[in-house]
């Protein structure tokens, strides 16, 4: 890891969750390049930009007070890797958390891949899947 | 020292996909937590062996395939998908995990693991069914 671009991955990262937390799906989608691959372990599908940004859309949408807690993250060699627990409020009013680990990898500033490990059956209820 | 925990990464999963719980034992820090997100539970080494042994003794041809090892700043993380047969039903067993832990010298002190119920082998006792 060059020292001259060392924190250059946390600070997208830092820029991710930030924009994330706001609901801010433009500010969200800068952070990616343009042919970036978002992947989840649950449907195994290698999605794009404009897929990921439709189902964080729906998230930001339906769920209230959208957060990340308990945010462990350190760098990777290509990026970094972040665990966190994110939480909000289901439109019922229940509470709803999931414990997610999501691998990045970053060049020139900006993400290029995501890999994203959660359990599915916690996902939130009524979330569209991404390909019928 | 920065190389260690790659190397680590190595003896440790090698050592599962053969079996070898006491190499496995012997790279687990004595203290190591061990957590996973379908039942995010922190349990001890001695906890571990057990889902380890029954792993062993349940999945043929346990093995690690795709592997992405990458060093981090406190050890390294490992994204990979599990594969094998199980013994009982031939069922095939394809699932993708991420193992994010930190090592201390040629141990592990913590180790967190990520993975879809859903796409687990019937039976592994990390899951709240």
């Amino acid at each position: 890891m060059k020292a001259a671009n060392a924190t250059l991955p946390l600070e997208v990262a830092e820029r991710y969750t930030t924009a994330a937390e706001a609901g801010d799906v433009a500010a969200l989608r800068a952070l990616y390049a343009s042919d970036a691959v978002i992947w989840h372990n649950f449907d195994d599908l290698e999605k794009n930009v404009d897929e990921h940004m439709a189902m964080m859309s729906w998230v930001m949408k339906n769920i209230r007070d959208f957060r990340y807690e308990e945010v462990r993250r350190q760098r990777t060699e290509r990026g970094f890797v972040q665990q966190h627990v994110t939480r909000g409020t289901l439109a019922d009013g229940t509470a709803w958390e999931l414990p997610t680990c999501a691998v990045f990898e970053v060049r020139d500033g900006k993400i290029t891949r995501l890999d994203d490990y959660l359990d599915s059956a916690g996902r939130p209820p009524g979330l569209p899947p991404t390909r019928r | 020292m920065a190389d260690d925990a790659l190397d680590v990464a190595k003896r440790f999963f090698a050592a599962i996909e053969k079996g070898d719980t006491e190499t496995v034992r012997s790279i687990y820090h004595p203290d190591v937590v061990v957590w996973h997100n379908t039942d995010n539970i922190e349990k001890t080494r001695e906890e571990n062996l057990g889902t380890l042994a029954w792993a062993i003794e349940n999945i043929e041809g346990l093995r690690y395939e795709d592997v992405r090892l990458q060093r981090t700043e406190r050890g390294f993380v490992q994204q990979h998908v599990c594969r094998g047969k199980k013994r009982d039903t031939g069922a095939e067993m394809v699932l993708p995990a991420v193992v994010v832990a930190e090592v201390k010298g040629a141990t592990i002190t913590r180790l967190d693991e990520y993975f879809d119920s859903s796409q687990a082998p019937e039976g592994v006792p990390e899951i709240e069914r």
